[in-house]
């Protein structure tokens, strides 16, 4: 029975919904109407209501877009500034038809910006691959005539980030993001002896760095540059050695999947280099980027090359007649993220970066 | 402006921060292992180290049945790095066991060579730095009716001041005093420079008179002390006191071999006790060896006069709790490098130590992968200790070189 009741009351709202949306569509109609006679005055107290409540989205940007006029053509600037920035806060990236509407409209529109201040990487993925820099070949075949072969496998990464906006086109963008980096690693031993080793990375990465967009148009391509520092989190290893020609004939064996974390640098650094293009989708962006990420230091802890554990030296090179190298790891990264600007409609020269700077750190203050 | 140059600092500070071959040296030159080897398996034992040279002796046996083991020489730079390896010997199996190197640069390997069933000579090879073979010659001990019946065996080979190369090691030919065919003796031949017999009359067979029965006696190590002096360690089991336990002897002799000063046979009740090597420190000597026990081994060293004459036998015994057997002694500044072969059940391992004259441990360092890893001997040079071994990789032995600072440690 209470049901009943509940559900008759919700018609009754959905009537009632119904009903002062097609009055505010009316009202809209009516306002137009009134433009187009001249009767200018009354327009702003015809449309409070619905802009109040009953206007869809779209009908409120027409609202205050046909507010913004009125309160230019009665010169209250302050008001038609107000209208204006209200249409962008409900549509930042409206933008004038600078050949069909007013030409005060159009100059109006001129004091404003849209461009966010942050951008919000909200979610970042992709895959790299590794590219390996051998400074010092390391080898336990004391023959010397062989060089071990880095092969990459395909990694991925996940992150997010924030875009600073110093201008249309060039931002600041501080990203984090986990890494994950995988390879092989094989050599000839003693003539025809194959050692194999698979190696998986594992990094909390953060880039520092600038971007600059050529345009903005729907689709904007970009170029990057930046520092990058990642951290390690974990890294394992496991071998495979095919002795070919021992006394008892060819053998395999392999190990288990163990950690080597304490063999490789905690902390690595570099810098990268990219490009890509952004593409709007209404009030967002989906970013396409490749980049280059060069490794400036070795990623091997020479301290721990023949590692010490368990009260034996180098049990891991005893076994598999394994040394590394010393390796810089670079990557390339190809990255898919999706961008929601935090936009700030304001008017230019009011509202800056550096102004917003300065406010926050007055609050600190 | 400033800002400017600022970024542009740390952009150069970044830039040159970047690690290449300029700052990043090869480590080769403090630390290293390497392995070296081909086919088959390759053993080492021995090395010696001569105008930033290192060369190693051992055995090569390749996977070929027709093809017999030979001395494997393998030469390297003091990073490791092989100048030339190649394989000496003879028609029949030889297994390398020494090597050492006079002023002239010029090298000389040792190994036994087994020409029959019960049959062993001992095979010494000269050889430039190049690897070239200046000479070669076959010690072996023929029976009073000329033919050829006993084992040869060497351990050690040293040069004396003279240029006469002393092999040290032991036969079982008969001897009228120290015990018939079958029997090991002491036994130690002399060469020229040229591996020719020594002109010089002298007694290269020393046992013990009247101790055929159970007498097993194998030099391990010589030294030549002085000119017309030599000094060998070895082991006997020889029955004095009633017991067929093994028993280290340090000797002594004079240039022609003849007049033996030596320690008393020494070993514990109900303990086998053998020596390995000895290091000459001034006045004193050093020897190594171990004891045995219900199948543990102890590593132990006894320090004497160079004179050995009124010596008082005192024993250290290094309380390692390991079970070791030994291998080499290294003096090392005012200690003693050691090493020895450390089991684990099926398993051996290499292990190295510092110790100082009373047994007493500076630092000790154990090195091996879980199979069987097996040193030989320890030297330094440079201020950097270098051991020679034989691993065990997945079925198969290479010979081993590994190059550690003066603690041992590989980095």
């Amino acid at each position: 029975m209470r049901a009943k009741w509940v559900l008759c009351f919700l018609l009754l709202l959905e009537c009632f919904a119904a009903f002062a949306q097609r009055n505010c569509q009316e009202t809209l109609q009516l306002s137009r109407s009134n433009f187009d006679k001249g009767h200018l005055y009354s327009i702003p107290s015809i449309l409070k209501p619905c802009i109040d409540k009953g206007f869809t989205k779209q009908e409120k940007i027409q609202a205050y877009w046909l507010l913004t006029q009125v309160y230019l053509l009665v010169d209250d600037p302050i008001s038609a500034e107000d209208s204006y920035l209200k249409l962008l806060n409900l549509d930042p990236e409206y933008k004038v038809d600078e050949v069909n509407d007013p030409v005060e409209l159009v100059y109006l529109s001129r004091n404003f910006k849209t461009t966010p201040v942050f951008s919000w990487h909200m979610a970042k993925v992709g895959v790299n691959i590794g590219n390996f820099t051998v400074i010092n070949a390391q080898s336990m075949d004391g023959s010397n005539q062989s060089k071990g072969d880095y092969k990459s496998k395909l990694g991925f990464q996940i992150g997010t980030g924030l875009e600073i906006h110093l201008n249309d086109k060039i931002s600041g963008i501080m990203d984090v993001s986990f890494m994950q980096r995988s390879f092989d690693y094989n050599r000839v031993m003693f003539g025809k002896d194959v050692l194999f080793k698979k190696e998986r990375n594992s990094f909390f990465v953060v880039d520092l760095g600038g971007k600059y967009k050529f345009n903005k148009k729907k689709i904007a391509p970009f170029v990057l540059a930046g520092f990058s520092m990642n951290m390690l989190l974990g890294s394992n290893y496991e071998f495979n050695y095919t002795n070919s020609q021992g006394s008892e004939g060819a053998f395999e064996s392999s190990g288990p999947s163990e950690s080597n974390s304490n063999q490789r640098t905690s902390f690595n650094y570099g810098a990268y280099l990219g490009g890509g293009a952004q593409m709007r989708l209404k009030y967002s962006f989906v970013s396409f980027e490749i980049k280059y990420f060069k490794g400036f230091n070795s990623n091997v802890d020479r301290s721990v090359q023949y590692p010490f554990e368990n009260g034996y030296h180098s049990d891991k090179n005893f076994l598999y007649a394994h040394v590394d190298d010393d390796y810089i790891a670079n990557s390339f990264l190809f990255n898919i993220s999706w961008i929601k600007p935090l936009y700030k409609p304001r008017k230019i020269n009011k509202l800056t970066t550096k102004n917003i700077f300065n406010r926050i750190f007055k609050k600190n203050k | 402006m400033i800002k400017n140059l600022s970024f542009l600092l740390v952009l150069v500070i970044l830039l040159f921060s970047c690690d290449d071959s300029m700052n990043l040296k090869r480590q080769d030159g403090s630390h290293f292992i390497k392995y070296y080897g081909s086919e088959g398996d390759q053993k080492g034992c021995d090395l010696v180290i001569v105008d930033d040279a290192v060369y190693m002796v051992g055995t090569n046996s390749t996977n070929n049945p027709d093809s017999l083991k030979n001395l494997y020489v393998v030469k390297t730079d003091l990073n490791g790095n092989t100048i030339w390896k190649h394989s000496y010997g003879t028609e029949f199996p030889d297994e390398g066991r020494a090597i050492d190197a006079d002023s002239n640069g010029n090298i000389y390997i040792a190994g036994n060579t087994t020409t029959g069933v019960g049959l062993q000579v001992i095979t010494v090879v000269k050889l430039a730095s190049s690897g070239a073979v200046l000479a070669q010659a076959t010690i072996q001990e023929l029976e009073s009716d000329g033919i050829k019946r006993s084992i040869e065996s060497v351990n050690d080979i040293s040069l004396n001041p003279d240029g006469e190369l002393l092999v040290a090691g032991y036969s079982n030919t008969a001897h009228p005093t120290y015990g018939g065919l079958g029997v090991n003796k002491f036994y130690f031949p002399r060469l020229t420079a040229d591996l020719q017999e020594s002109p010089i009359v002298f007694e290269k067979i020393f046992g013990y008179s009247g101790g055929a029965e159970g007498t097993d006696s194998r030099i391990e190590s010589a030294f030549s002390s002085g000119p017309g002096e030599y000094l060998f360690i070895g082991s006997t089991s020889a029955d004095f006191n009633g017991d067929n336990l093994g028993k280290f002897n340090l000797l002594k002799f004079s240039i022609n071999l003849s007049n033996s000063v030596g320690t008393p046979a020494y070993s514990r009740q109900s303990e086998d006790h053998f020596g390995s090597d000895f290091s000459i420190n001034g006045d004193w000597i050093t020897a190594l060896g171990y004891s045995n026990i219900n199948d543990q081994n102890e590593l132990f060293i006894s320090s004497f006069p160079s004179s050995l004459t009124g010596a008082d036998l005192q024993v250290f015994s290094l309380n390692t709790g390991l079970n070791i057997r030994s291998a080499s002694i290294h003096q090392f500044n005012d200690a003693f490098i050691i090493t020895g072969t450390k089991v684990n059940g099926e398993d051996t391992d290499i292990y190295m130590a510092s110790i100082n004259g009373f047994g007493n441990i500076n630092w000790s360092k154990t090195f091996g992968g879980g199979q069987n890893d097996v040193p030989g001997k320890a030297i330094a040079f440079n201020d950097k200790l270098y051991m020679v071994g034989t691993v065990s990789l997945d079925k198969q032995e290479k010979m081993c070189l590994i190059k550690t600072n003066s603690k041992g440690e590989l980095n």
